[in-house]
């Protein structure tokens, strides 16, 4: 009786997913009929990295969340203007990215700074890293990883940092990031070396400085190697307190 | 040595590159030392990126189980509080009985003095 209600249910689920709308087909929905239910089905399939390209874009995850809904919502206010034999995605994605560059010139405008911590994300992070992490120490190292990442991105002129997003972060091919940004793929090829030269530049010196305690940036050998000699000469200590490496990190930062 | 252009490198590095590009490129590591070293730091920034990570979206159900749960709290107060407040306001059984046996009398009484003062002011009449 079990094997057959699952057996059912089975087929159910492979009936859905093979009657269940594709993007263009329920955005071509929202288009003609102002269909909210099929409206509420591309928000739920598609919140979700729209808030991390926004999080990556901006560095900050409660912008993030506003620019994600303005997104949507331009989408249903746009959704005459979609074209049918377009992607959908692309059409989102490009949406998207140019409400994170409008924020991030108003930003400018104002005087603040993208690079300050975002708290939440700081809380957040911790969280997630005391789950993954057993010690305190090696939490506060991965929380402070991310933070000198977040910022190094931040550094970035926006054409590198969009590509560097959608193609490590959000996985997209790079004729995809092509179409996206309504450029040739050969540019978006030369915006990929010349970003990754750049974060290189930024990032290595800021690990290298870290160096003797885990470091993305080499090897864990000579990590570890680090931590058996105790890590004499100007390099941090592993051995010393979280509260102290967060201090030498905030020189390197500065 | 003639270097592959930079923009070369980014479908090499992506895992997106022909298969004759790729075996070029590799090619040309295993013999420039400066491009090696070039291209083991852009792949170990890349490895880096991941190092930042994001908080965890809030979970779908807990958007709509907040309010929900919030709305059926105040409800079943209010409920709660209604129904209380009905119990205790409601005449109880005993006040029933009570407020019949008072009543009864009263009308009983009542009657009895009509009757008495009827019958009283026949006889009056009939004497006369």
């Amino acid at each position: 009786m079990r094997v057959n209600s699952r057996q059912a249910m089975r087929k159910m689920n492979f009936l859905s997913a093979l009657f269940s709308m594709t993007d263009e087909q329920a955005m071509w929905r929202v288009q003609t009929q102002e269909d909210h239910h099929a409206f509420a089905q591309l928000v739920e399939r598609w919140e979700e990295p729209l808030r991390r390209l926004c999080a990556r874009m901006t560095g900050d995850t409660h912008r993030a969340e506003d620019l994600k809904q303005e997104a949507f919502a331009r989408v249903f206010e746009k959704r005459k203007s979609f074209q049918p034999n377009a992607r959908f995605s692309t059409w989102l994605w490009r949406i998207a990215l140019n409400l994170c560059y409008d924020e991030l010139r108003r930003i400018n405008r104002r005087g603040e700074s993208p690079l300050d911590a975002d708290e939440s994300e700081s809380i957040a992070a911790r969280c997630e890293f005391a789950a993954e992490t057993p010690t305190p120490d090696a939490q506060l190292a991965g929380q402070e990883e991310g933070e000198l990442v977040r910022r190094a991105l931040l550094r970035l002129p926006e054409i590198y940092r969009s590509v560097l997003v959608l193609r490590h972060y959000e996985n997209l091919k790079l004729r995809e990031i092509a179409e996206v940004l309504e450029i040739p793929e050969g540019t978006v090829n030369s915006r990929i070396a010349e970003g990754l030269a750049r974060l290189t530049r930024i990032l290595e010196p800021q690990f290298d400085d870290r160096q003797g305690r885990a470091n993305p940036m080499h090897s864990n050998a000579a990590a570890n190697a680090g931590r058996r000699t105790g890590s004499a000469s100007g390099s941090q200590d592993i051995s010393a307190p979280a509260s102290r490496r967060g201090l030498q990190l905030q020189k390197v930062l500065l | 040595m003639n270097h592959p252009k930079r923009e070369e490198w980014a479908p090499y590095l992506f895992d997106e590159a022909t298969a004759e590009e790729r075996r070029k490129l590799a090619a040309h590591l295993q013999n420039c030392p400066e491009c090696a070293a070039e291209i083991a730091g852009w792949q170990r920034s890349l490895k880096t990126l991941d190092r930042w990570k994001l908080p965890a979206a809030r979970a779908r159900s807990s958007q709509w189980a907040g309010p929900v749960l919030k709305w059926g709290i105040a409800a079943a107060l209010v409920l709660g509080a209604g129904f209380g407040l009905g119990r205790l306001s409601a005449p109880t059984t005993v006040d029933l009985n009570a407020m019949r046996a008072q009543t009864e009398a009263t009308i009983k009484s009542s009657l009895a003095s009509e009757l008495r003062r009827a019958v009283g002011s026949r006889t009056n009449c009939e004497r006369s």
